[in-house]
């Protein structure tokens, strides 16, 4: 994988849908079009209120002049949190707030807690905001098997996780995300205690040559190794992680396990 | 991932394509008739709209600005303003969603110059967000690569031309094709093009020079 092709797998991490993220956005829409309460107090953000709306007006009329061309983008929209506005009351006071300078249009009164009757069109999907590109029944690409996979990983689904990551492997065996994903498969089943399918996907990865997760995948290796016994062959993966990774943030810990592993050698019968 | 792609050809029957539009009609909007009914003062409307488009303005700010940076719920809350303000003055010419979308990326952008990003830093990245990116496939090392190549993007948009940076944020962040950011921006296919061939050779240049100097780094611990 190239450096850009990380950066994109960095973004997808990084501003991927999480835990919190719905509060986050219900706090933020009701703040827009929350009251507007006494003086001396103030709604988030409190210290920027005025250069927020200047910004806005800013950002509207930029948009307004210079117009914007009929888009010929036809994705579906996601509405995440669809069916949750019905199934979660709110009392929300809805009277419309004077935002600093604008004219004040007149008082709506309260609306009874009920959820908005605004019917979302079913075809809009829940996941992931990115469009989606492909037809029904198109099988998934490897890059959306990778994300999946590490969605369902970072939720806590390790047996979902597991098995994309396999599909991914099987389906897409030469791609850039299965590479990854041995290292990746093969962290989960160490953690569930599968030494020796862990090894034979560090195995496989480092057989393919220098990569991105190299010193992790030896790393892993090693420990795999320790866990099935196998102290020769454990004793090589560090000694290959100290000698091809001298820098490596892990050499530390091989040379300790290398001594380790020479004083049990000493200490034998 | 990060390729100049072209967009797909319409298929027939397709919807998400809009292959059900005929040439020269508008592609369907499915937030069209909530931001219609949000322009009129329905509230509940307008709160449902900037609820469903919440995680698509979230993702631009977040892309611009890094998931861990202070203000990202106070940029998204301004991004908000400025659509509710901007709705008014939205006639349709393009997706609902587009239409938002284009406005959270030059609120952030604004927001980022206010906090004064102006020098390169890597910013600390919570603890319980390490623990859970670092829990299973990324390295305390590939943690720190991965933020500085967010963090070559980030000042990169800092510092492009307002133009080129929405061209390059839109087809980065939000994976616009050249067609679509064509049609989000009013200007021509090829200016798009010219626009993000430069960005993306700018952009490749900074991640290639960062990741040499993370293995300086390591080499000199």
């Amino acid at each position: 994988m190239t450096q850009m092709d990380l950066l994109g797998a960095d973004l997808e991490r990084d501003t991927a849908v999480r835990a919190g993220d719905e509060e986050l956005i219900l706090r933020a829409a009701n703040a827009v079009l929350a009251p507007a309460r006494p003086s001396g107090v103030r709604f988030r953000p409190r210290s920027r209120r005025r250069r927020q709306v200047a910004t806005a007006l800013v950002a509207a009329a930029l948009i307004s002049v210079s117009g914007l061309a009929a888009a010929v983008w036809t994705g579906v929209v996601p509405v995440p949190f669809k069916g949750r506005l019905a199934e979660k009351p709110h009392a929300i006071i809805v009277v419309r707030a004077p935002l600093a300078g604008l004219p004040v249009a007149a008082p709506v009164p309260k609306v009874a807690p009920e959820p908005p009757v605004v019917n979302v069109p079913e075809n809009v999907l829940l996941s992931s905001p990115r469009p989606v590109r492909t037809t029904p029944e198109a099988a998934p690409g490897a890059s959306e098997l990778f994300r999946s996979a590490n969605a369902a990983r970072r939720g806590g689904d390790v047996g979902r996780a597991r098995r994309l990551y396999s599909e991914l492997i099987q389906k897409y065996p030469t791609s850039d995300e299965a590479r990854l994903a041995q290292v990746s498969l093969g962290k989960l089943l160490l953690a569930e205690g599968k030494s020796k399918e862990a090894e034979r996907e560090f195995s496989q990865y480092l057989a393919g040559g220098q990569g991105q997760l190299a010193e992790e995948a030896l790393v892993s290796q090693a420990q795999s190794l320790e866990r099935l016994k196998r102290g020769p062959e454990e004793r090589a993966a560090w000694q290959r992680l100290v000698s091809e990774h001298p820098n490596s943030v892990y050499a530390a810990q091989a040379n300790e396990r290398l001594r380790a592993l020479s004083s049990g050698v000493k200490s034998g019968p | 991932m990060l390729r100049l792609l072209r967009s797909p050809e319409p298929v027939q029957g397709d919807r998400s394509r809009g292959g059900d539009a005929a040439p020269g009609e508008r592609p369907p909007d499915p937030l069209r008739h909530l931001a219609a009914a949000a322009i009129t003062g329905n509230l509940d409307a307008e709160r449902t709209l900037l609820v469903s488009m919440g995680p698509a303005l979230l993702k631009v700010v977040r892309g611009v600005l890094g998931s861990a940076a202070s203000d990202v719920e106070d940029t998204l809350q301004e991004s908000m303003v400025a659509v509710h303000l901007a709705l008014p003055g939205f006639r349709g010419e393009c997706t609902t969603l587009h239409f938002a979308c284009r406005i959270a990326v030059q609120t952030a952008m604004n927001a980022r110059r206010r906090a004064g990003y102006r020098t390169k830093h890597t910013p600390n990245t919570a603890p319980s967000e390490l623990a859970e990116l670092a829990s299973l496939d990324l390295s305390p090392a590939d943690l720190v690569a991965a933020e500085r190549r967010r963090e070559a993007l980030r000042q990169l948009l800092h510092e492009l031309p307002d133009p080129q940076a929405e061209v390059l944020a839109l087809h980065v962040l939000l994976g616009y094709t050249v067609e679509e950011v064509a049609a989000a921006t009013a200007v021509p296919t090829n200016t798009v093009r010219s626009r993000l061939r430069n960005g993306l050779a700018k952009l490749r240049v900074r991640v290639r020079s960062d990741g040499a100097l993370l293995e300086a780094i390591r080499g000199g611990a």
